[in-house]
């Protein structure tokens, strides 16, 4: 294996064939060549260093221009409307079957805490968060399955922006958006207890420390690795038993929503990948284009004469 | 005017490198730009000046037991030395033009 074998295998399947032959491969020859035209390590060091460094910073320029070219655009705006739906379809069903008609909610919860883990599901559910929460990562492999699909193979980089798009939406969903519904939902159930109560109880005020779910990204990460609480001043070594499961919980919900980010690239890249999968079989039964290996290199021919 | 063809700076650069000495590879033109062009942006400005039709390339020949993938050589097209020369001429013009010319 060559120098810069691996950087070129990363450019073919990355970026447009056009790209990759007219910007990258010129970087790659240049790191090869002047690796090996130089004297000693050093100056072969130097080269790694200059070709490596032009070479990520061209492939940037590419993905970013691949992304941005009008095929990529059509399937980012394919994959957002399939998004949308999906989104919109388990809103609905989430406030029709869990915060509408109190029997069938009865129902849905009891059938969510029969099944293992889907119990997460069922609390999100209680508090209007599970389309928030789960609905998002899940969106994404019928988003990406559908666009890939309705647009046919295109360069990598337009699926794989529309991955990181819905990581980050997740990411802001499940860590800043639920958790501040969560809190709303909290204070509007105290603001109508202390009503009910009509001024005749003191009621205290929420300790959302005690509430990881409430709290947003930095707040879960600080409690994560915050020491043991010692509340009472007289008694320094003594943890109140209230807080003693707190940093493991604050763990808990931490890795939770890390694996919601894990779940929403996966769901994108299995929808993608499976969408590609359909998508050549099709196209193969159809007889629309064939693919052959041409010196290592994947090479569409379109046609049953295999006209390029 | 959209029409009109668009020319940076760095693709004046490579341009005048390129119509005073020939073909160059891409590093060749870093080198003798003297700082004007980075080899990390140097093949993205060549295959967008590619596009626009003011350069073209051939890959060198393969020689003898080399490894790898061959290099790339620019040159200019006609276009391109005619894009150049004429925003040149315009560069001279306009430098001569005086505040109290206009």
């Amino acid at each position: 294996m060559a120098v810069g074998d691996a950087l070129h295998r990363i450019g073919r399947n990355l970026c447009s064939c056009d790209l990759c032959g007219r910007v990258l491969e010129p970087v790659i020859a240049d790191l090869q060549h002047e690796y090996e035209h130089a004297d000693g390590a050093a100056e072969r060091f130097f080269a790694l260093l200059g070709g490596y460094a032009a070479f990520w910073r061209s492939f940037g320029w590419c993905l970013a221009r691949d992304a941005a070219a009008r095929e990529s655009r059509r399937y980012l705006g394919s994959a957002s409307v399939a998004f949308l739906i999906v989104v919109g379809t388990l809103a609905l069903s989430e406030i029709l079957f869990l915060h509408t008609l109190q029997g069938v909610r009865n129902v849905v919860l009891r059938v969510l805490s029969w099944v293992p883990y889907l119990s997460y599901i069922g609390w999100s559910a209680r508090i209007n968060t599970a389309t928030l929460t789960f609905g998002l990562p899940l969106a994404m492999l019928p988003a990406l399955l559908y666009a890939t699909r309705r647009r046919g193979i295109i360069t990598p980089s337009a699926a794989l922006l529309a991955i990181a798009l819905g990581t980050i939406l997740t990411t802001a969903s499940s860590g800043w958006i639920a958790p501040a519904v969560v809190r709303w939902s909290v204070v509007a159930e105290r603001d109508r207890f202390v009503v009910a109560l009509g001024g005749r109880r003191q009621v205290p005020p929420i300790d959302f420390d005690g509430c990881p779910d409430c709290r947003a990204w930095p707040d879960v990460i600080r409690g994560a690795r915050a020491p043991l609480k010692h509340r009472y001043p007289g008694y320094p070594t003594y943890v109140a038993p209230e807080d003693r499961g707190l940093p493991a919980w604050y763990r808990s919900v931490l890795r939770e929503r890390l694996l919601l980010i894990v779940f929403a690239i996966l769901a994108g890249l299995i929808g993608w990948r499976l969408g590609l999968a359909l998508e050549r079989r099709q196209a193969d039964d159809d007889g629309v284009f064939r693919t052959r290996d041409d010196g290592g290199r994947r090479v569409v021919v379109v046609g049953e004469d295999g006209e390029d | 005017m959209s029409g009109h063809p668009r020319i940076s700076r760095t693709e004046r650069a490579i341009l005048e490198l390129l119509v005073s000495e020939g073909e160059l590879f891409g590093l060749q033109l870093v080198e003798r730009s003297r700082g004007v062009l980075k080899r990390g942006t140097v093949y993205v400005t060549l295959g967008r000046m590619q596009e626009k039709g003011f350069v073209e390339s051939r890959t060198e020949p393969p020689a003898p037991g080399a490894i790898g993938l061959p290099r790339r050589l620019y040159r200019p097209t006609a276009y391109g030395v005619g894009v150049f020369r004429a925003w040149s001429r315009a560069a001279r013009a306009i430098a001569r033009l005086q505040p109290h010319e206009a």
